[in-house]
């Protein structure tokens, strides 16, 4: 496995170097000159407040659209009525492009960081939304009756919801999310890149914006290499997350 | 731990506009084993649920015990959750029931002798076998320490040899722990084995058309013994009476 991954990154720096020098570096800088210009970024200052920024954009906006999104799910799987109401709502917006929210979230909530994180959090909440309303409707009906039958009914019911939540419903839904957050791992950068082209200039959508205006490729590649490097470590906590918390996928 | 006794007096209940019971009438008395037997649909599951508490009905009088007896059901799909190990499905009944940690872990610690379970708790479902997956439906069962234990189809996805085994297994228990037991199957040497009364269900309602009593033995040997293969003959032809002959092919295929 390490053998090929070795290989497969090797053959793509090669057909990378291949249509660089074919193209020519005003169109495609070869991987040496990005390489060295990464690095050049590596000893700057200024590049890891860009880093930095964005992954709080994107941090911030991930773990928001998550916390809101898993509740909500699990309030329409088991709510008819909410379900009801919100599911039509859900399905019929769920194909719009959340980044088409951008100026109305830049109208509504300003120039500040907030329209960004929150444009994050709704293309990632959407997706886990989704799957977690999902998880909890289709859940297999043996599993609550198994709870149900189990009950001691001289127990309160609100005892009865956390329970029921801890010990069923987050474990059921937990494989699906983690899927979720691995598919919106991308999303949720590309947003964040078009966030950052407008009113700001800090983060790494705004490097990269920059340094195309200026036709410094070497620099906007640089950009678009950590901007990858984020999505990356969205999809690898996504991986964490489902090896750690659902042991038992794996079995 | 002991048995319930159960009365069901005229119970009713139907799907939409299929009325699946009418009328059913019984009674167990403490620590005794009941089978009913009938092709699929007939409403054996509904009957154990219904007994369960988990099944609302529209007439009749269902008593089991002095009220609120503690009631075990193994579905016939078990339930179990894959996201709990062995030891954690075991548990879980007992968390939410709040028993205190020393008695839970006795009772846990029963629970895995009992059943053969021992090498087992750092297992998920999704990592046992069908035999052992059902030990634990049956385990996860008996610690809640009912007194009416009901089983839906429990070996069905089972392979004969294994289907036996816990068969004999089941016997032994049932015998030691003293609980009342009902269990709904398809086989008819399942049902002589493990019931003292078995009753076959048929007719539309449902009803029970014929009842036999069973006071043999029920280890290992008993399906081997004259009276056993004789009695087993007697259900098949109640059976295939209030089936057609091919009922009980159809339904141990399902």
């Amino acid at each position: 496995m390490k053998v090929r991954g070795a290989v497969a990154f090797l053959a793509f720096l090669g057909l990378w170097e291949a249509v660089a020098l074919f193209v020519g570096d005003q169109i495609l800088p070869t991987p040496g000159a990005v390489g060295a210009d990464f690095w050049l970024r590596l000893g700057q200052k200024k590049f890891y407040v860009h880093l930095g920024t964005s992954f709080y954009r994107a941090t911030a906006g991930f773990f928001l659209g998550l916390g809101l999104a898993i509740p909500l799910g699990w309030a329409m799987g088991r709510l008819k009525k909410l379900d009801d109401f919100l599911a039509p709502l859900l399905f019929l917006t769920y194909p719009v492009p959340k980044v088409l929210f951008l100026p109305v979230l830049l109208v509504a909530l300003g120039l500040g960081e907030a329209p960004k994180i929150v444009l994050v959090a709704v293309t990632v909440g959407y997706q886990v939304l989704v799957v977690t309303r999902d998880s909890v409707v289709n859940l297999d009906k043996s599993y609550w009756e198994a709870f149900e039958a189990m009950w001691p009914e001289k127990r309160p019911a609100m005892a009865k919801s956390l329970a029921l939540t801890r010990h069923v419903l987050w474990p059921a839904c937990l494989p699906a999310v983690a899927t979720a957050m691995r598919l919106a791992s991308g999303t949720a950068v590309s947003v964040l890149f078009m966030a950052e082209s407008f009113a700001t200039d800090l983060g790494l959508g705004f490097l990269i914006v920059d340094a195309w205006g200026n036709l410094d490729l070497p620099r906007m590649f640089s950009g678009i290499l950590a901007m990858g490097l984020l999505g990356g470590f969205f999809y690898l906590l996504a991986n964490f997350t489902e090896k750690t918390l659902c042991p038992w996928a794996k079995a | 731990m002991a048995g319930a006794a159960v009365r069901v007096r005229g119970l009713a209940k139907s799907f939409g506009a299929t009325q699946v019971l009418a009328g059913l009438d019984f009674d167990l008395a403490p620590g005794e084993s009941l089978s009913f037997l009938g092709a699929s649909g007939c409403g054996k599951t509904t009957v154990l649920r219904i007994l369960a508490g988990a099944c609302p009905f529209e007439a009749g009088e269902v008593a089991v015990g002095q009220g609120q007896a503690v009631r075990s059901l193994v579905s016939q799909n078990l339930g179990l959750f894959p996201w709990k190990t062995v030891l954690g499905n075991l548990t879980l009944p007992l968390d939410l029931a709040e028993v205190d940690p020393a008695e839970k872990a006795q009772r846990v610690e029963a629970a895995l002798s009992d059943l053969g379970l021992k090498g087992l708790v750092d297992r998920y479902p999704g990592q046992l076998s069908g035999g052992q997956r059902q030990r634990l439906a049956l385990g996860r069962a008996l610690v809640a320490q009912p007194e009416l234990l009901l089983l839906d189809e429990p070996f069905s996805a089972l392979d004969a040899l294994t289907r036996e085994a816990l068969g004999i297994h089941l016997a032994q228990l049932w015998r030691r722990l003293g609980l009342t037991m009902i269990i709904a199957t398809h086989s008819v040497e399942e049902a002589v084995f493990l019931g003292q009364v078995i009753a076959v269900l048929g007719g539309q309602p449902t009803r029970a058309v014929a009842v036999f009593r069973n006071d043999g033995p029920k280890t290992a040997q008993a399906f081997t013994e004259s009276h056993f293969m004789e009695l087993t003959r007697k259900v098949r032809l109640a059976l295939a009476e209030a089936w057609g002959p091919s009922a009980n092919r159809v339904g141990s295929l399902q």
